[in-house]
C-alpha cells in the first residue's frame, strides 16, 4: 500500500470511529442513573414544583430516540445546543478563556513533564543500576503514585499558607493590574503551584516509559555492534538507540498532548482552576447533557485526530509499518 | 520532505537531544543542590516577612464553591445564583433569622377573610441601581412576565395570581385564583426585574431565556431598543449605568454588581440609594471561588477571604479552633437527614414494624460519637429553625430495642425457626434492603450501624451505598426502595408539608415517595391551606406533624452544623439556622480596623529589597559549592 492509500484508509476510518463514538456517548449519558433537574434537590431555596416545570423546559419529556435524531442533526450543522444550567451556547462555554486556561496549565506541565521525563530516562538508562538511576526512580515512582490532590494541597499548604509564597486558587488576583504585563505576572503567580503539582505527577510517567525503552534498544545486538565498533556512546545512544526507541515514545507523547484537551480535573479543582476539567466535572454532576455531549465530542476529535497523526507519523517515519497493515 | 531530509533533521535533533543528556550528567547533581541551598535559604529568610496580602479592610470577601451558573435572573436554580442574587435584588420580605418572612420592601400587608385579595403597600424610597425610581408596576410587571415565561425558580410563587392591580406607586392588590394561604413566603421570596429594562427583552430575544446581562454584545442590543422606545430620562440613566458598569444587570439590593471574572470572583460594590439607610456596612463585596472545601478553609485562615460559604471539613475543625484569628461557629444546617421508608413494601406497610426501626435507632451515637458531636439529633417533622411551627407534643422515639422488640412481637413478626431472624406472618425472613449514598461515609456509616442495631431486634437490614442519582431515581422515580437514607429541606418546612405527604403526590417524581396514604392527612393538607388565621392553622399543622409522628413515613434522624468559619475581625455576624453566612450578615457585616492594602507585585518587591543582602550572600555559596563540587568530580 502506498503512503498516500494508507493516509486515505485512516482517515475514513477515523471519521467512521468517530460517528459511532458520538452515538455511543449519547445513549452514554443517558443510561446514567438520574436526570438533570435532580441539581434542584440540592438548592434550598427552590420550591418542590420547580422541578417538574424544569424538567417540561428542558425537553427531558420527548422520546430518546426524537432527542438523537435531533442532536445528530445539529451535530452535523454545527450546533451544540444550549447548556442546561450555564444558559448560554455550549460552544461558548467550552472555547471561551477555559480552553486556554487548561491548555496554558495542563500544556505547559505536560511539555515540561515530557522532557524532563524523556531526558532523564535516557540518562538512567545510560548509568543503569547506578546510584543516579536509583535516585531518579525513587524519585518518579514516589510521585507517579502520589495522589494529585494529596500533592496540591500540601503544596498549598506549605507555599501558599505557611509561607504565603502563593495565592491559594484562580487564575489572577482580584486587584490585578489593567496592563498586560502586570496580568501576565500574576498569572504565572497563580499558575506556578499547580504547574509544579501536575509536572511533578505526570514526570514519573515518561521517564518510566523512556528508560524501560532505552534500556531494551541498549542491550540490542546491534548496540554491542555499534560499541564494537569504538564509536563513542554519544554516538551510540544517538545514533542507535533514541532512532529506535522513537517509536513507542511518540505513541505516548501524542496521547498524553491529546490528554491537555481533557484538563485536569483534581487538580484543577483543589486551585479553583477554571478550566475544562472542571467544566467536565461539573457537567457530569449537573446531568447538562448539551454540554456533556460537546465536550465529549471535542475530546473525541482530538484523541482520534491524535492517534491518526501518530498512525501517519509511524508510517513516515517507519515504512514496516504501512506495509504490514494493508 | 524527502528520507535523506528527515534523517538529517532528526539526526541533528537526536545530537543536541544527546549532548544535553552528557551536560545535564555533569551538572545534574550541582543543579539540584543550588536550587536546593537557593529555594531553602531563600524561604527561612522570607519567612517573618510575608504578610498575606489582603484587600482593603472596607471590603468583605467571601469564598464561594462555586461560580454563578446563569448571568441571568429568570435562572436561579442552583444555590451558586442564588447568592449573587440575594444582595443584588431585592423582595418584599426577606427571611428573618427565626425562619420567618420580615417586611422588607413591603410596608404592611393584608389579606380578604377568604384569602382570594392580598394587598401590599411597599416603602417609598428604593430606586434600582440605575438610580429610576421603584413603584409597585415594577412588581406588577414581574409578575406577568413570571406568569408568561413560567421560570422554574418564581412561577411557582406566583401561579395563583389571576389578576393585578396596581392601586398607586407603592400599593399593589394582588387577585388570586385560589386561596393561598402562603401567599407572604412566596411573594416575599421572589425576585423582583426593573420594568423599564425587562419590558424590552423579549424585543431583543423571544426567548428572554437566552439574554445574558452581562454579555457586551446582548447589552449593546436591549440598549438600543430601550433608546428607541423608553423615555429619554429613562435611557439617560440606563446609559449612564451601563457606561460605568458595563452591564444590564440591574436590580433593587443592597451591592451593585461591579465586576465580575467569570469563573473567578464577582465583584460588588455598596448601593449608596440603598433604601434601608446604613446599610450595607462595608463598601465592597467580593465573592471568590474557591472550589474545594479545604481551600476556603486554606482561604480563610491564611486571610485571603474573611468568610467561607461552605462547611469546614471535619478533619480541620480541631485546627481551625485552635487558631485565635478565627472564629468556627456551629448553626444548623436547614437540610435534615432522615430515613424514609416505603410504607407500600410488605414489611414495612406495618406501622408497628416502622415504629420498631424508628426505636431501634441511636441518633445520640450517631450525632456524637460519628459525627464528632457536629450535629444534633432531629425528632421533629418540621425543622426545629421554625420554632413557630414546631409541635411540641409529639412522640419522640428514643432509642430503645426492648420496645422496638415487643412492637415486632405485636405486629406478628417472631423468630419461628430460630434462626435470629423473625419471620413474617406469611413465613419470610424479615430482610430488608437501605439505600445509603456513597458519596457521603457518614451516611454510608449509619448504613452499617442500623444493620448491627436492626440485627439486634431481628432484623436483617443490608446496606446498599449507591451514587446520589441512581438514590434519587431508585426512590423518587422508580419507587424501587425499602429504606434510605438522604439529607432534605424541603418537606420539614411548615408550608410545604402539606404539598410532600398527601397521597396524590404518590407518583413517579413525585414528592412523596414513601407511599403514605392518610385520608386524614390529607383532609388537614387541604384545611391548613385554605386556613388564612394563623394560629388556627398552627393547630393544623401541629395535628398534620402528630399523624406523621404516628406513622412514621420517614424517620429525622440529624441536622448538622454547618460551619462557616470566619476571621476573627470581622464583627456583625448573624447566627441563623443555614449558617453565619447570610444576608443578614451580608449587611451588617464590617471591621474593627483599617488594614493596608497590598498587592503582588508590592509583597514581593518588599520582601526581595528587605532580605538583599542575605540573598546575594546565599547565591554566592551556592554558586562556590557547585564549582567545588564540580572540580573535585573533574579531578576524579
Amino acid at each position: 500500500m502506498s503512503l498516500k492509500e494508507y493516509v486515505l484508509r485512516r482517515s475514513l476510518e477515523t471519521i467512521a470511529t468517530f460517528f459511532i463514538l458520538i452515538t455511543i456517548g449519547f445513549f452514554l449519558f443517558r443510561v446514567m442513573p438520574g436526570d438533570p433537574t435532580a441539581i434542584l434537590l440540592l438548592n434550598p431555596h427552590i420550591t418542590p414544583e420547580a422541578r417538574e416545570i424544569l424538567r417540561r423546559q428542558l425537553g427531558l419529556n420527548k422520546p430518546l430516540h426524537i432527542q438523537y435524531f435531533y442532536y445528530i442533526k445539529n451535530f452535523i450543522m454545527g450546533e451544540f445546543g444550549y447548556s442546561f444550567y450555564g444558559g448560554r451556547p455550549v460552544i461558548k462555554l467550552i472555547f471561551s478563556y477555559r480552553l486556554i486556561n487548561t491548555i496554558v496549565l495542563v500544556g505547559s506541565s505536560t511539555i515540561l513533564a515530557i522532557i524532563f521525563g524523556v531526558l532523564l530516562g535516557a540518562l538512567a538508562a545510560l548509568r543503569r543500576t547506578s546510584r543516579l538511576d536509583i535516585l531518579l526512580l525513587v524519585f518518579s515512582l514516589t510521585f507517579n503514585s502520589m495522589p494529585s490532590f494529596w500533592l496540591s494541597m500540601l503544596l498549598l499548604l506549605i507555599f501558599g499558607v505557611y509561607f504565603g509564597l502563593f495565592p491559594l486558587g484562580g487564575t489572577v488576583s482580584i486587584n490585578v493590574g489593567n496592563d498586560i504585563i502586570s496580568y501576565i505576572m500574576d498569572y504565572l503567580w497563580h499558575i506556578t503551584l499547580p504547574v509544579i503539582v501536575l509536572t511533578l505527577i505526570q514526570i514519573g510517567y515518561n521517564f518510566l516509559i523512556a528508560r524501560t525503552v532505552l534500556i531494551d534498544v541498549l542491550t540490542e545486538n546491534f548496540i554491542l555492534t555499534a560499541r564494537a565498533k569504538g564509536l563513542p556512546e554519544r554516538l551510540v545512544l544517538l545514533r542507535h538507540a533514541l532512532k529506535n526507541a522513537m517509536l513507542p515514545l511518540i505513541t505516548i507523547i501524542a496521547l498524553q498532548l491529546a490528554g491537555i484537551f481533557t484538563g485536569a480535573m483534581i487538580t484543577e479543582t483543589v486551585f479553583s482552576w477554571d478550566g475544562l476539567g472542571t467544566l467536565l466535572y461539573e457537567a457530569v454532576d449537573m446531568r447538562d447533557y448539551p454540554l456533556l455531549q460537546g465536550l465529549y465530542a471535542i475530546i473525541t476529535i482530538v484523541f482520534l485526530i491524535a492517534n491518526y497523526v501518530t498512525d501517519i507519523l509511524y508510517a513516515f517515519i517507519d515504512p514496516r509499518v504501512r506495509y504490514g497493515s494493508g | 520532505m524527502s528520507y535523506r531530509k528527515t534523517y538529517k533533521v532528526s539526526y541533528e535533533i537526536s545530537n543536541s537531544l544527546g549532548r544535553l543528556i552528557e551536560k545535564l550528567e555533569d551538572w545534574l547533581p550541582g543543579a539540584v543542590l543550588l536550587l536546593l541551598i537557593l529555594s531553602t535559604t531563600s524561604i527561612l529568610l522570607l519567612l517573618p516577612n510575608i504578610n498575606a496580602s489582603t484587600e482593603s479592610k472596607q471590603t468583605l470577601i467571601v469564598a464561594m464553591i462555586k461560580y454563578i451558573k446563569n448571568p441571568n435572573p429568570l435562572k436561579q436554580e442552583t444555590w451558586y445564583d442564588w447568592w449573587l442574587n440575594l444582595v443584588t435584588y431585592d423582595y418584599l420580605f426577606r427571611i428573618d433569622t427565626n425562619l420567618e418572612p420580615k417586611p422588607w420592601l413591603c410596608k404592611s400587608f393584608k389579606a380578604s377573610s377568604d384569602g382570594l385579595t392580598w394587598t401590599f403597600v411597599t416603602v417609598k424610597n428604593a430606586t434600582w441601581h440605575d438610580g429610576v425610581p421603584f413603584t409597585v408596576r415594577d412588581l406588577a410587571f414581574s409578575i406577568e412576565f413570571f406568569k408568561k415565561y413560567q421560570p422554574s425558580a418564581w412561577y411557582p410563587n406566583i401561579m395563583y395570581i389571576d389578576k393585578v392591580e396596581v392601586v398607586n406607586d407603592y400599593t399593589v392588590r394582588l387577585h388570586l385564583n385560589k386561596t393561598f394561604v402562603w401567599m407572604v413566603r412566596r411573594i416575599g421570596d421572589t425576585i423582583i426585574l426593573p420594568e423599564h429594562i425587562w419590558r424590552y427583552v423579549p424585543e431583543v430575544f423571544e426567548d428572554p431565556y437566552k439574554f445574558n446581562p452581562l454579555d457586551k454584545d446582548d447589552v449593546s442590543k436591549v440598549l438600543a431598543v430601550i433608546k428607541e422606545k423608553a423615555p429619554s430620562d429613562i435611557y439617560t440613566k440606563v446609559k449612564a449605568f451601563v457606561d460605568k458598569y458595563g452591564h444590564l444587570r440591574i436590580g433593587l439590593g443592597p451591592f451593585i454588581l461591579t465586576g465580575w471574572k467569570e469563573g473567578e470572583f464577582i465583584e460588588m460594590s455598596k448601593n449608596p440609594n440603598y433604601f434601608r439607610k446604613g446599610y450595607p456596612k462595608v463598601s465592597k463585596l467580593i465573592y471568590k471561588v474557591y472550589k474545594d472545601p479545604q481551600a476556603q478553609y486554606l482561604a480563610v485562615k491564611k486571610g485571603e477571604v474573611h468568610i467561607m460559604v461552605w462547611t469546614l471539613p471535619y478533619a480541620v475543625i480541631e485546627e481551625a479552633e485552635s487558631d485565635e484569628n478565627l472564629v468556627v461557629p456551629k448553626d444548623p444546617d436547614v437540610y435534615v437527614g432522615f430515613i424514609g421508608l416505603n410504607t407500600k413494601d410488605p414489611i414495612l406497610n406495618n406501622k408497628l414494624v416502622r415504629k420498631a426501626i424508628a426505636h431501634a435507632i441511636n441518633k445520640t451515637e450517631i450525632v456524637e460519637t460519628l459525627m464528632l458531636g457536629l450535629a444534633m439529633p432531629a425528632n421533629t417533622y418540621i425543622h426545629p429553625g421554625y420554632s413557630k411551627w414546631v409541635a411540641k407534643d409529639i412522640p419522640i422515639y428514643e432509642f430503645n430495642l426492648t420496645k422496638a422488640t415487643q412492637l415486632l412481637d405485636m405486629a406478628g413478626f417472631k423468630d419461628i425457626d430460630g434462626d435470629g431472624i423473625r419471620e413474617t406472618p406469611e413465613g419470610n425472613d424479615v430482610s430488608l434492603e437501605i439505600l445509603t449514598p456513597s458519596y457521603d461515609p457518614v451516611r454510608v456509616r449509619i448504613g452499617d450501624l442500623m444493620v448491627e442495631w436492626l440485627s439486634k431486634i431481628g432484623i436483617k437490614l443490608s446496606n446498599k451505598p449507591v451514587d446520589f442519582d441512581t438514590l434519587v431515581d431508585e426512590v423518587s422515580n422508580k419507587h424501587n426502595f425499602q429504606l434510605y437514607i438522604i439529607e432534605s429541606a424541603g418537606n420539614f418546612e411548615p408550608w410545604f408539608l402539606a404539598t410532600y405527604y398527601v397521597s396524590s403526590q404518590y407518583k413517579p417524581g413525585g414528592r412523596n415517595p414513601w407511599g403514605f396514604t392518610n385520608a386524614t392527612f390529607n383532609e388537614l393538607a387541604e384545611l391548613s391551606d385554605a386556613t388564612i388565621d394563623e394560629s388556627e392553622r398552627r393547630e393544623l399543622i401541629a395535628r398534620m406533624q402528630r399523624i406523621l409522628a404516628n406513622e412514621v413515613p420517614i424517620i429525622p434522624v440529624y441536622i448538622r452544623y454547618w460551619i462557616q468559619a470566619y476571621r476573627k475581625d470581622l464583627k456583625g455576624v448573624v447566627s441563623m439556622p443555614g449558617g453565619a453566612l447570610n444576608f443578614w450578615t451580608l449587611i451588617n457585616a464590617h471591621f474593627v480596623e483599617e488594614g493596608k492594602e497590598q498587592t503582588m507585585g508590592q509583597s514581593i518587591l518588599s520582601i526581595l529589597s528587605s532580605n538583599l543582602v542575605p540573598i546575594i550572600a546565599a547565591v554566592i555559596a551556592a554558586i562556590v559549592i557547585v564549582i567545588v563540587l564540580k572540580r573535585r568530580s573533574k579531578m576524579v
